[in-house]
């Protein structure tokens, strides 16, 4: 029995036994029902306690977090501004306050653009542009970042530069608020500006480079000529236009110009001496390069080397150098064909004098006086060419070497004229020829050079154009101007032919070809080259003024008048020798402008 | 007696071995240059050819090469009197079909003589020996070049 109702058994003094058994049951159930409600209430007290202790618990919990979200909020060193929808600012963070110079008091319930200035590139920011509005309007997210140049200002405080990311509060697809955070870039934007600098120095100075480099091979004597992988040329320097063009030209196939130059032109012009378009196609293949020397192209040789352009495994290309070696091949054939006509030149007088004084002395009675005299004329006249031979050689070795002293004195160019032609007149004269003096050349005033070699200049030129004429004859003719005094030899010769004039200052004809089928009655050609040597020593220039096929010819050369102050004075009449003579002491193969060919 | 022409621009060189080959009796016609030369050859039989190398307008070289194109001269024998020394022309002559090479300097005409009256001789020879159908000797073609 419940002790509930046992106690009120009691004051009603019953005793279970009293009671009628059906009443007991009833009572026993009552009973029963009682003890399962007190059960039930101890059970709901049980969990009401716990639930109590939970919620404490959970309010600490959400305590604690709260406060770990705000300190996060407040110490995170981006600004933070939260507004509700309609823009009103519900939170502003530490560092918004300290950015924005503002306290959250006095801003919590304010638009932030009633208490700051945005502006962007120095411009203010118009109301609808700004982050927060456009947020709202636009339910997402709007960044501003370094390349958009934000500032904010509040008050008179100096503007800070920001970045600025305005994010949208949403619930159920409704704004109810905006996030704005905001970053100080001051510093990000010195970075970049320090960066800009960086970049733009460095910038200037690999352009500065690439203009050296590009410099340095635009005037590189080498030909230069860059391709792609197709073999377009890319690039190209004065120098390849001016060698390929060249050779170009001489085939007369293909206008001059970086428009007109292909790798394939180039390869038609070298014809089967190099296929250049193959090599090239090789090099970018294998990645090496290759190199060919003495490649005949036109007129030219040329040294070519061919590198591959390689960025890691790839082949981009191909950088050709073309050197023009013509020159320094001449030089060294020129050197050869030097000294066989020199050694011929030498053996034709020699087996003169040997074999008329040969006969002579064996056939001497079977040789008529006439004939003997002929011979012994042959003798005497073999031996001059030798000595003047021989002297020509000596004279140019000396002078090559700069061994010649040049005696100077003052003179008169006339008085040397008269005693040169009063020398050289029996000659002309033999030859049917005249020989005249301009009389204006004894009005030249003093001129100041070494005597015995102008002298020796004169001679060559009359010589000269006495070997070259057949009717008419030469006249010298002086005349001044300024510092200089000029004397010309003109005679009415057969004249030059371009192809001529060309060689007398290209000093020798090259091809062995060439070299056989020369004059050798003219002698060795050295005559013209020594006297330009020797004006050259003397501050003077030898030149051909003029030469008319059929014509006639007319050699000058200049030089210092004694009056004239400077060592060398300017303006030259007959202009800078073309001819630079080498210094150098290895025998000088480029002797002879060759005087007969065509003169 | 042989009937002869030197082709020789120099008037030096040529009035000397004419002068050398009349004291031995020779008939000598001169020409200044190839193109003369091949001129009087087309014109007149001669028994052999002196021929220089170095000359003006036509070289010496170049008169060979035609003389051996042309099948009426191909067979004259060609004697090369010159100053020239360098191999490369000695071995074109030689090739050329050339008999002898003759360095002028390095004999007297005395000498010069000799050795073309021997090429003269050998070659008449050999021109009777093939028309009595026997095997031809072979003819001189080593060059004679002394130092």
């Amino acid at each position: 029995m419940h002790q509930f109702l046992a106690e009120q058994l009691k004051k009603l003094n019953l005793t279970p036994d009293k009671l009628d058994p059906t009443i007991l049951n009833l009572l026993e159930n009552i009973s029963e029902e009682y003890q399962r409600i007190t059960n039930l209430s101890q059970t709901a007290d049980e969990s009401l306690s716990t639930s109590q202790q939970n919620l404490a618990k959970l309010d600490r919990q959400l305590k604690a977090e709260h406060s770990q979200d705000e300190a996060i909020i407040q110490s995170m060193s981006e600004g933070l501004v939260v507004t509700d929808q309609e823009g009103f600012i519900t939170m502003i963070n530490n560092s918004a306050e300290r950015l924005l110079a503002l306290s959250a008091k006095s801003s919590i319930g304010r638009r932030l653009e009633d208490l700051v200035k945005f502006s962007q590139d120095s411009q203010p920011i118009a109301p609808d542009q700004l982050p927060i509005e456009r947020a709202i309007r636009e339910k997402k997210a709007v960044v501003l970042g370094l390349v958009d140049k934000i500032s904010v200002q509040t008050g008179s405080q100096p503007p800070v530069p920001v970045s600025l990311s305005a994010s949208p509060l949403r619930l159920d697809d409704q704004v109810t608020g905006v996030v704005l955070m905001i970053r100080n870039i001051s510093d990000a934007q010195h970075m970049t500006s320090y960066i800009q600098k960086q970049v733009s120095e460095r910038t200037t100075e690999v352009q500065e480079g690439r203009a050296q480099l590009m410099a340095a091979i635009r005037n590189l004597n080498i030909g230069f000529i860059m391709t792609d992988a197709n073999l377009s040329i890319i690039s190209v320097n004065n120098a390849a236009v001016r060698i390929l063009g060249t050779g170009a030209m001489v085939h007369g196939e293909l206008a001059v110009g970086n428009e007109g130059l292909t790798i394939e032109s180039v390869d038609k012009q070298l014809g089967s001496t190099l296929q250049l378009a193959t090599e090239c196609r090789k090099s970018l293949t294998n990645k090496k390069p290759a190199e060919f020397n003495n490649v005949a192209f036109g007129e030219l040789f040329l040294h070519i080397y061919i590198s591959p352009i390689t960025v890691g495994e790839r082949s981009i290309g191909v950088a050709i150098l073309a050197q023009d070696v013509t020159e320094a091949r001449l030089l060294e054939r020129s050197k050869d064909e030097f000294f066989s006509i020199a050694s011929h030149e030498l053996r034709t007088p020699l087996s003169a004098i040997r074999g008329n004084a040969s006969m002579i002395e064996k056939f001497l009675d079977q040789i008529d006086k006439k004939d003997l005299q002929a011979m012994v004329h042959d003798i005497h006249d073999s031996s001059t060419r030798l000595i003047e031979m021989v002297r020509d050689f000596l004279d140019l070795s000396r002078l090559q070497q700069g061994k010649i002293k040049f005696e100077y004195s003052t003179f008169s160019l006339g008085d040397m004229v008269n005693d040169v032609v009063k020398e050289l007149t029996p000659s002309a004269e033999q030859a049917g020829l005249y020989l005249k003096v301009d009389p204006f050349t004894l009005e030249v005033p003093p001129v100041k050079a070494d005597y015995n070699r102008l002298r020796q200049v004169l001679v060559n030129l009359i010589g000269n154009a006495v070997k070259f004429t057949s009717q008419g004859g030469i006249t010298v003719a002086g005349k001044y101007s300024h510092d200089w005094a000029v004397l010309s030899v003109s005679d009415t010769g057969r004249g030059i032919s371009p192809e001529g004039q060309r060689l007398l200052f290209q000093k020798f004809e090259q091809t062995s070809e060439n070299l056989l089928t020369r004059d050798t009655t003219r002698g060795t050609g050295l005559g013209l080259y020594i006297s330009r040597l020797m004006m050259k020593g003397m501050n003077g220039t030898v030149k051909l003024v003029r030469s008319v096929p059929n014509r006639g010819s007319t050699f000058a050369f200049s030089i210092p008048l004694a009056r004239a102050t400077n060592t060398k004075p300017v303006a030259n009449p007959l202009g800078d020798d073309p001819v630079v003579p080498s210094k150098d002491n290895t025998p000088q193969p480029n002797l002879a402008p060759n005087p007969k060919k065509g003169y | 007696m042989a009937k002869l022409i030197i082709i020789e621009d120099d008037p030096l060189m040529s009035r000397m071995y004419q002068k050398a080959l009349d004291l031995f009796h020779h008939d000598v016609t001169l020409a200044t240059d190839g193109i003369i030369g091949l001129e009087l050859i087309s014109k007149t039989r001669f028994d052999a050819i002196l021929l220089d190398v170095m000359m003006p307008k036509m070289n010496g070289l170049d008169v060979l090469k035609r003389l051996k194109e042309d099948n009426k001269t191909k067979d004259i024998p060609v004697i090369i009197l010159t100053n020239s020394v360098s191999d490369k022309v000695i071995d074109a002559a030689m090739k050329m079909g050339a008999k002898k090479y003759i360095i002028k300097s390095d004999y007297d005409p005395e000498q010069v003589v000799k050795m073309i009256d021997e090429i003269v001789n050998k070659d008449n020879q050999a021109e009777v020996s093939i028309k009595s159908k026997k095997p031809a000797t072979s003819a001189e073609t080593t060059p004679t070049k002394a130092d």
